[in-house]
């Protein structure tokens, strides 16, 4: 019963925040909107300009924190999030490579993502390749990932310190994590297979709740533990690459929410999945009109906001919560 | 004991090699009779220096020599300026590489506060190589300065005064104009879109011309400025740098349906500049920039 409780409040939220964050920006159209009493100017910024960026927060909130939740399950580390993996420095290599390349490509709003995307699944099948020799191990997995990440942010700073300094910036925003440059045509493309992923984690939740136990205990209970973190590993990778592609690096997104939500939840893998993304959502969609508004006409990349708002309200629940 | 040697002599090599190359006194290049000027970074500089061989760190420095016509002293160059490749590059604006400055054995390498880092400045000092430092080019007196400075040290301050004088003269014909200011958003980049603030010399641009800066609102010099501002302020005039390849996705970024009704989409009045104009502060460059978009403003 608690359950339902926890997850319709959230939902709740969500819709409230939806709301009240389209009524939030630099132009004073306010709530409106709602009755329909605006020009035409007035419906483009809503629904071209802060809805479509909302809805990708929404998603990227959303599928953020659900990786987060079963990577920290299946990693066993409370410190794994979504970018443990390597994947966020596989993507950052692919945007960069687009500095190195750019004379000879056409570029069209697509190309950035594309690039993200395809940096990320690179790196993910690199990690694959590697611990595939070590039956997916915990131990193998998160160094393998540590170590691409390095390469790979050494490779980035490489080609930062042989490129014009006025293109950087476009890739340098692009890691900041923002939401700027989001359009309703990415976000189709995108959010088919973050809400299909979503949906197999929790559909797999009695599993990864099983593999939690240990290796040993889940063969016995007949889960295949190498069988299940691999197809798992894929699975966040999926959900990860495209929310990179969406928005660059958020940060502690994914880190943070499964973290607070098993304190409020418990452990239990489905409703831990479930109420993470939510919060994830919601977190992002506040972090994103934040940086819409603060110091505008400008914009800040949002991944500056997560981080800043994220790392204080964390360390917090450090200081003052003694199970941790 | 056999076990100390290796760190004792790898110790001893260390402490030798840290310790032969006896740091050089600060040399201040020149005989100290006339002026002293300082630089941006407030090292004093008495007139007339040495300047047989200069390193240009900066394009802008490097136009502003051009100006000049004394490009037979730049024996060095970054790989951003446009230079025959006749004189050697040193590297990139932010890493240029030392050992190829030393190499060159320069009287004078010039420098600036903006571009440059100052690292690298304060590196070269300690190897006793004379970096002059520009300050800022945030507005048309401060490239005005800059260019009357670098003529100062070239010893051609007379020829620099007839250019700024025919500039300045110029500029006052195009400002008494008498016409509203025009809605000008001035696009450096496109994700995220980039513009220039208030206190920058593209504003200045700007409204020399008899524009209005849509961004100058921002503090920022260079603010990522928001979508909905550009809906808001409804700009006549997009003035897009040009970036080489990105350029061409900045004009299909207008072409968006949603885009359609803002007041230069709809009159067709997005237009492309050469991004030296917008990102090399020289006199000429300024000027340039404000007769385009002058002619397009009218």
């Amino acid at each position: 019963m608690k359950k339902f409780v926890i997850i319709g409040l959230l939902i709740l939220l969500l819709v409230m925040v939806v709301f009240t964050c389209l009524g939030i920006g630099i132009t004073d159209i306010s709530y409106r909107f709602l009755s329909g009493l605006i020009d035409r100017t007035e419906s483009i910024i809503i629904y071209q300009v802060r809805l479509p960026r909302i809805l990708g927060a929404l998603l990227v909130g959303l599928g953020l924190a659900s990786a987060g939740a079963v990577l920290q399950v299946i990693l066993r580390n409370n410190l794994a999030e979504p970018y443990t993996l390597g994947i966020s420095g596989g993507a950052a290599l692919g945007v960069t490579m687009l500095l190195l390349v750019s004379p000879l490509t056409k570029i069209t709003f697509l190309t950035m993502p594309l690039f993200g995307f395809c940096g990320a699944f690179l790196s993910v099948a690199l990690i694959y390749l590697i611990t595939s020799r070590h039956r997916f191990s915990v131990e193998s997995l998160i160094l393998s990932g540590v170590v691409i990440s390095f390469i790979c942010s050494s490779l980035v700073l490489l080609i930062f310190s042989i490129s014009r300094p006025t293109e950087i910036q476009s890739v340098l925003f692009f890691l900041m994590g923002n939401f700027s440059a989001i359009n309703y045509s990415l976000l189709k493309i995108v959010s088919i297979p973050i809400i299909i992923c979503i949906l197999i984690l929790v559909v797999l939740a009695r599993e990864i709740d099983v593999l939690s136990l240990g290796d040993e205990k889940a063969s016995h209970l007949g889960v295949s533990p190498l069988f299940l973190r691999r197809l798992l590993f894929l699975i966040t990778s999926v959900i990860t690459g495209c929310c990179v592609a969406v928005s660059g690096m958020v940060g502690f997104v994914g880190l943070m929410m499964p973290h607070i939500m098993r304190n409020i939840v418990g452990p239990s893998s489905r409703l831990l999945i479930i109420s993470s993304a939510l919060s994830g959502a919601i977190f992002l969609i506040i972090c994103d009109t934040l940086a819409r508004v603060i110091i505008a006409p400008a914009e800040l990349p949002v991944g500056v906001i997560t981080g800043i708002v994220g790392g204080i309200f964390f360390l917090g629940i450090i200081i003052y919560n003694n199970r941790i | 004991m056999k076990k100390f040697i290796l760190p004792i002599v790898f110790l001893g090599g260390w402490w030798l090699l840290c310790g032969c190359p006896q740091k050089p006194e600060r040399t201040m290049v020149g005989v100290p009779q006339g002026e002293i000027i300082s630089d941006a970074t407030g090292i004093s500089f008495s007139l007339p220096l040495k300047n047989q061989r200069i390193i240009s760190l900066a394009p802008s420095i490097t136009e502003n020599i051009k100006i000049l016509k004394s490009e037979n002293y730049l024996v060095g160059r970054t790989d951003f300026c446009k230079m025959p490749v006749s004189i050697s590059s040193v590297g990139t604006i932010i890493d240029p590489s030392v050992e190829k400055i030393i190499t060159l054995k320069p009287d004078l390498v010039f420098a600036t506060k903006e571009g440059n880092r100052p690292q690298s400045v304060e590196k070269l000092r300690e190897l006793g190589v004379a970096v002059f430092v520009f300050g800022e080019s945030n507005s048309w007196v401060d490239i005005k300065n800059n260019f009357l400075l670098c003529a100062k040290l070239l010893g051609k301050t007379a020829e620099a005064e007839i250019v700024i004088k025919t500039i300045e003269n110029e500029l006052s014909q195009i400002r008494t104009s008498p016409d509203v200011p025009v809605r000008v958003l001035v696009q450096l980049n496109v994700t995220p879109l980039i513009s220039a603030g208030r206190n920058t010399f593209v504003d200045d641009i700007i409204t020399y011309a008899q524009g209005y800066n849509i961004a100058s609102e921002s503090a920022l010099p260079w603010p990522v400025l928001s979508i909905e501002e550009v809906f808001r302020r409804n700009p006549e005039i997009i003035i897009i740098s040009d970036m080489g390849n990105i350029t061409a996705q900045a004009k299909q970024m207008w072409l968006d349906e949603k885009f359609a009704d803002i007041s230069a989409v709809k009159n067709k009045k997005v237009y492309v500049m050469d991004s030296d104009l917008l990102c090399q502060p020289t006199p000429v460059h300024f000027i340039t920039a404000v007769r385009n978009l002058r002619e397009h403003l009218k």
